[in-house]
């Protein structure tokens, strides 16, 4: 894909929910945004405003009724399923508002838990994972199970499960809103510092104003329009 | 970090929610594998039971009504390495009783052995030397007869005869023999052959052993037997190899004698002659014989009443029908069929002349010795000498009570003679001639006449010369296949040591515990799906990151197989103790389901491997099925809200609508079509119209909970309707709790209607009793028909008590009992020839199905039918058909007949729960064609007006026929026998049935813990908002006790329905107090478990629920 081109761009892109009684519910509007690598985004608005929903477009979790979105110049409607798995485990890293880390296994063994749908041994991953424990400081708790972690550090290892495949795009859904200020400030840093350091595209829907300030670019959407503020 | 690393930490980490899962499985497989093993058990209980039976025994060779000589066996005997052993018996039915206690045991096997037969028990040795009345005895009839060692006891046979006792002329006086006996020793079952039989029984046969040499002494069948036994020698063989060996040396050693023929000399005649005891040659003997020698000459002789030539008349004469080529006929070569010759003698005494008429009248055989006179009118053809070749009175056979007796007023031969129509000169002609034939016709007239069932002549007639005897003995040997008269070895073992049962009882228990298997599997499911409900985050993750929806689904289903493999492996062993306590109910409460038998506890290894493998699969599926929605699910869904946050559908409470409305339209429209209807098809009718109703009840369940779901208000009417609310929010999961208890409801009530109840009907027409109040079977046959004063008056039966058409005679050939009472799976069921137009006359019983062309009341004469293919007509009970025989109505069975032949039994119709059930009915004169020397009826169906007609019927015959070893059942009870099979096998569906919904209300408190773990955060907000702790169990209670109810309404009424009809009959065998306990013990259990899960999922603070949230 040339540099020039987006990394992720949405074109007139629409989605609709059946209301009650027949009606029909618009979260996203003719919606279009591009994204280029290296980028980070924030993504602000109310609850409700169809943040997530945004993001699952973006992360080929779900499909727009009308438009389209282009990954890495892929058109994901003409992927199947499987291909937008292999996308995602291939191109992009989710961090959600909660960690969803698996509670049976250790903090090294979710982080290499993505490596685990490629179907074929990564030898480079448990070094990858170590490093960037390491990095978030963490390598002292490889060992320990989420239910032995804190809030911020579960968040912290949901986040290198999200690099440990060397996505192009990071998405990053509320990351901070389950955490008090001073973890989610320091997860908002380390965020924006993987950007750079691992050169990963970041977006992330975010109430916080703190880490909606650290990204290069910021939107808010509204009434299923984005708009920058 | 590999995928079985992730499995392996996922099942430790979620092991208290996977044991749920793993007992599920183990339910379902347990009860699999105890299912199938009860299979092993009836078989290997069956091969025990063929082992003890048979001994060392390989093959048989079993002559009904035929006699073979002893010493075959003897001369059979090879020395050989691995030959056989050979052992003759002599075999014959028997009523034994003490003398004191005049306890009596009917159908008593009583065998005549050599010290030889001991050779086929197990322990190889005779127990003692049987002296003369000495006798040993098999447990079951010291028990019967309380006998000791020591003891003794009387026996009566029925006489052996070799000439069949319906055949002309034959005796039908002093039938039977008392015996007397002395117990000298009880023999052991497993080790001396106790319970020695060549046929499967439902149990052991009373048996008696004495010696051979004794018995044929006492028989009067001096060196003859009917049993040829064939054993394994030392080293073992093959049954196959003894088989063939034994068919083998018997065709080289039988001998003539052994098939009752006799080829003798007589020189004076210069012949030799080939004749039987029998007196009349058997076609396949007469086949043979004719094509033995060149120049032969074929004789019948038959007894005529009277021969009349105008006034003139000469009683009881004995005629000849030779080949018109033989002398003194070689010199009238145009006899024809009307020429008859005359000896000197009877020309003179009747004063006939060439061209003159001549009339002869004689008896020709009915069904059942009755005979009846017919004439035939001839033309004098000639007069030859009487002292010429017409003077050979060894044309005569020898015809009991009339060969060797020195005067015609002497006579005692098996018909009415009329002593006072013999003259002098009668007199004078038999001392100085005997049985010198009086008269000659062509055979082609004699057969015309004469022939009869058992055959068309008396004796074959060679030219004897130099060698002749040995040329024609040859010859004879070769020509006469020893099979076409019986003499063929069978195999007896190789069937038996199957365990074949008539039905498999493995698949038959495995059918029964469908509905448990099913509930176990259905909890398994229902625990699966909540565990992986709740990791739905964990999957939705996975997707997250990269994972296919496939790759999520394998590993679910791999952990899920896991638990599978771990459940069914514990389960397959639990199965063990399960099936020991089938067995124990079989030997025991359920007792009824083996008829006569009990089985052993025998589980072969394979069997719990197949359990477990089988228990694998199913519980595969279950996870398998569960996983279905999750493969679909999308990320998203699966990251916020998991499963089961499914939008409403409007669509489907009208679907739900529209189902219950139509299910309702077809169950009334088939009840009222049913109204009609009788029997079986009424109570099919009725239950297809219940399954309707229960479609319906679920369908509007459906429909209640998906308006409940999309309905929405400004409020609640009671905290009970929000509590509905809330059970119309996980529909499917309500829904299946609803049909769980619903379908399970109506099952196990709903089975009744298919209980036979032991009173319906009893004693009309159309009953399974066919209106009898008796079925007798005797051991000896009665040859009078006691429905005429003739017959009743021979038998000594008082006319008083049983009035003409009081009984329906049943000729009987002796095979496998092919009731519900024996478990072998019967190969020649007993066959029964039966007058159809008796039992149609009465409209007896009542047909279940039938040919086209019958109908229910009046099928049996169907059994008159003719078939192009030579098929015969046969009649069974449904049972007997469907289970037994496995057998539809057109379809043939193969049986043999008495010349070692087979033919074509094509089944015409079945009754429907008769007490003939085990019995195979051909019409009589299709049975005495196929069996001509099993002689008169050994089966009785008494008829009676009123109870005190019958009893005194009963006490009538079972005085006059006490000889014959009469034994009468009360039809009732017969049929209630039966009935009693089928009830207890509705027993134990209903017994496991219950069981089944017992774990299935489990499966209900699994499901209120799971819902209010789901929701206690909800709860936890409407404690804050001030509801108490009582009103929140009930909002629980509300719920899932309306779904119990429900449920158990639906299934009670669509069950009622069903049974309507049994319920409406009298005497219905439907028990409400039963059916009340049932329901009331599953509403019990189901509140009982919503009760304890609702208490554990309420139990400490809800608010820190709340904060969480």
């Amino acid at each position: 894909m040339p540099e020039s081109q987006p990394l992720v761009r949405l074109e007139a892109v629409s989605k609709e929910y059946p209301g009650h009684d027949g009606a029909v519910l618009t979260v996203l509007a003719d919606l279009s945004l591009a994204i280029h690598a290296g980028e980070s985004v924030a993504v602000t608005g109310p609850s409700g405003s169809g943040t997530s929903t945004l993001l699952n477009l973006m992360g080929a979790l779900d499909l727009p009724t009308r438009g389209r979105v282009w990954l890495q110049g892929e058109d994901l409607a003409a992927l199947d399923r499987d291909q937008l798995a292999a996308l995602r485990n291939r191109a992009l890293g989710f961090v959600f508002q909660s960690h969803h880390l698996l509670p049976q296994c250790t903090v090294m063994e979710n982080v290499l838990l993505p490596t685990l749908a490629r179907g074929r041994a990564d030898a480079e991953a448990p070094s990858r994972a170590r490093r960037l424990l390491d990095r978030v400081g963490l390598s002292n708790r490889m060992a320990h199970r989420p239910g032995e972690l804190s809030g911020g550090e579960r968040q912290r290892v949901a986040v290198v499960r999200a690099l440990i495949n060397r996505p192009r795009l990071l998405l990053a859904d509320e990351p901070t809103g389950a955490l008090d200020h001073a973890t989610a400030q320091s997860l908002s840093h380390l965020l924006v510092e993987l950007n750079r350091e691992e050169q990963v595209t970041l977006v992330a829907v975010t109430h916080s104003p703190d880490l909606a300030r650290c990204m290069n670019r910021q939107f808010q959407l509204c009434e299923g329009r984005l708009r920058e503020p | 970090m590999t995928r079985w690393t992730l499995i392996a930490r996922s099942l430790r980490f979620h092991a208290r929610s996977h044991a749920g899962t793993v007992l599920g499985a183990a339910v379902a497989a347990a009860v699999l594998t105890g299912a199938l093993a009860v299979g092993d058990c009836v078989r290997h209980t069956l091969r025990r039971q063929a082992l003890e039976r048979l001994g060392k025994i390989h093959a048989a060779l079993i002559q009904h009504d035929r006699y073979f000589r002893a010493a075959l066996a003897t001369e059979m005997q090879e020395t050989t390495a691995g030959a056989p052993l050979l052992v003759a018996a002599l075999r014959l039915n028997a009523t034994a009783q003490h003398p004191e206690s005049k306890a009596r045991a009917s159908q008593v096997q009583l065998m005549g052995v050599t010290d030889d037969f001991w050779k086929c028990a197990p322990s190889g040795s005779p127990p003692v030397a049987l002296a003369a009345e000495g006798a040993l005895i098999n447990p079951r009839l010291a028990a019967q007869l309380n006998l000791k060692l020591g003891d003794t006891f009387s026996m009566r046979i029925a006489r052996p005869s070799i000439l069949p006792r319906d055949a002309p002329l034959a005796l039908a006086e002093d039938l039977t023999v008392r015996l007397r006996l002395r117990v000298a020793g009880i023999l052991d079952p497993q080790s001396q052959l106790a319970d020695f039989n060549l046929r499967p029984g439902a149990t052991p046969p009373h048996n008696v052993f004495v010696s051979l040499d004794w018995l044929q002494k006492e028989a009067e069948m001096p060196g003859r037997a009917n049993v040829l036994l064939a054993a394994a020698g030392d080293t073992g063989a093959a049954t196959s190899a003894i088989l063939a060996q034994a068919n083998t040396s018997l065709r080289k050693h039988w001998q003539l004698a052994d098939a009752e023929l006799e080829l003798r000399e007589l020189p004076q005649h210069d012949v030799l002659e080939l004749r039987t005891g029998r007196i009349f040659l058997d076609p396949p003997a007469l086949e043979a014989a004719r094509g033995a020698g060149n120049a032969t000459q074929t004789v019948l002789t038959y007894l005529v009443n009277e021969i009349r030539s105008g006034n003139h008349t000469v009683p009881y004469s004995m005629v000849t029908a030779l080949e018109s080529s033989a002398p003194p006929l070689a010199d009238f070569p145009n006899l024809g069929t009307q020429g008859v010759v005359l000896t000197q003698w009877l020309a003179e005494e009747l004063g006939a002349r060439k061209g003159d008429p001549l009339s002869l009248s004689y008896y020709v055989l009915g069904m059942n010795r009755q005979l009846e006179e017919r004439n035939a009118t001839f033309t004098v053809a000639g007069v030859v000498p009487t002292s010429a070749h017409g003077g050979d009175r060894e044309l005569m056979p020898d015809f009991p009570g009339i060969a060797g007796v020195d005067e015609i007023r002497n006579w005692e031969p098996g018909i009415d003679v009329d002593l006072k129509k013999i003259r002098p000169q009668d007199e004078a002609y038999w001392k100085e001639h005997r049985g010198t034939p009086k008269a000659f016709l062509s055979w082609d007239a004699g057969k015309a006449h004469w022939a009869n069932r058992y055959g068309a002549a008396t004796a074959v007639r060679y030219e004897l010369g130099p060698g002749r005897h040995q040329e024609i003995e040859a010859a004879l040997r070769q020509r006469l296949d020893p099979a076409a008269i019986g003499l063929q070895f069978r195999d007896v073992r190789t069937f038996a040591l199957d365990g074949r049962s008539a039905n498999d009882f493995g698949v038959l228990f495995v059918s029964l515990s469908f509905f448990l298997i099913t509930a176990a599997l259905l909890l398994m499911g229902l625990l699966f799906a909540f565990g992986t409900e709740q990791r739905a985050p964990q999957w939705g993750t996975m997707l997250a990151i990269g994972f296919t929806g496939r790759q999520v689904g394998t590993l679910v289903l791999l952990e899920g197989a896991v638990l599978a493999v771990l459940g069914s492996g514990l389960g397959a062993l639990a199965g063990l103790g399960y099936t020991h306590l089938l067995t124990r109910g079989l030997g025991t409460i359920w007792a009824g389901a083996l008829g006569a038998g009990s089985i052993d506890y025998h589980v072969l290894p394979v069997t719990v491997v197949v359990g477990m493998c089988g228990g694998i699969v199913m519980a595969l599926f279950t996870v398998w099925l569960t996983l279905r929605r999750l493969r679909q699910a999308q990320a998203a869904t699966l990251l916020n809200a998991g499963m089961h946050l499914a939008r409403p559908q409007p669509g489907a409470s009208r679907s739900g609508a529209l189902t219950a409305a139509l299910c309702l339209c077809g169950a009334l429209v088939l009840a009222w079509s049913m109204k009609g209807a009788a029997g079986q098809a009424k109570a099919g009718g009725f239950f297809g119209a219940g399954a309707l109703l229960l479609a319906s009840g679920i369908g509007a369940c459906h429909a209640w909970l998906g308006g409940l779901a999309s309905a929405g208000g400004t409020g609640f009417a009671s905290l009970g309707a929000m509590g509905w609310r809330a059970g119309a929010r996980r529909r499917g999961r309500s829904l299946a709790c609803v049909s769980l208890l619903a379908c399970g409801v109506f099952l196990v009530v709903a089975v009744g209607a298919f209980r036979v109840p032991p009173e319906q009907g009893m004693g009309t027409r159309t009953s399974g009793t066919g209106g009898f109040a008796f079925f007798g079977i005797a051991d000896a046959a009665v040859l009078h028909d006691l429905n005429t004063s003739a017959g009743r008056e021979k038998m000594a039966v008082n006319e008083s008590k049983v009035p003409a058409g009081t009984l329906v005679p049943l000729r009987l050939r002796e095979g496998d009992d092919a009731s519900c009472l024996n478990l072998n799976q019967p190969r020649e069921p007993r066959v029964l020839g039966v007058q159809p137009a008796l039992l149609a006359r009465r409209g007896a019983f009542t047909f279940a199905a039938e040919e086209a062309g019958g109908d229910r009341l009046h099928g049996w004469d169907l059994l008159s039918r003719r078939y192009a293919d030579g098929a015969v007509p046969g009649v069974v009970d449904l049972s007997t058909g469907q289970w037994a025989l496995h057998k539809r109505v057109g379809d043939t069975l193969d049986y043999p007949d008495e010349r070692g032949g087979t033919f074509r039994i094509r089944i015409v119709g079945m009754l429907a729960h008769s007490m003939l059930q085990g019995d195979l009915l051909i019409a009589e004169d299709q049975f005495v064609q196929r069996f001509p020397s099993a002689a008169g009826y050994r089966v009785l169906l008494v008829d009676a007006a009123h109870a005190d007609a019958a009893q005194a019927a009963r006490k009538e015959l079972e005085f006059a026929l006490e000889d014959h070893g009469l034994e009468l059942t009360a039809a009732t009870d017969r049929l209630a026998a039966f009935s009693r099979v089928q009830n207890t096998y509705l027993d134990i569906f209903q017994a496991l049935g219950g069981l089944s919904l017992l774990l299935g209300s489990a499966g209900l408190g699994v499901m209120v813990l799971r819902n209010v773990l789901e929701r206690r955060g909800e709860l936890a907000l409407m404690e804050a908002v001030g509801f108490g702790r009582g009103a929140l169990h009930w909002l629980v209670w509300a719920e899932h006790g309306g779904l119990l109810a429900m449920g158990t309404l639906a299934g009670v009424m669509s069950a009622l329905l069903a049974v309507w009809p049994a319920l409406d009959a009298p005497g219905h065998g439907m028990q409400p107090s039963a059916i009340a306990l049932t329901v009331g013990a599953i509403l019990l259990s189901g509140m009982v478990w919503i009760g304890l899960a609702t208490s554990m999922a309420l139990r400490g603070e809800l608010l820190p629920s709340l904060r969480s949230e």
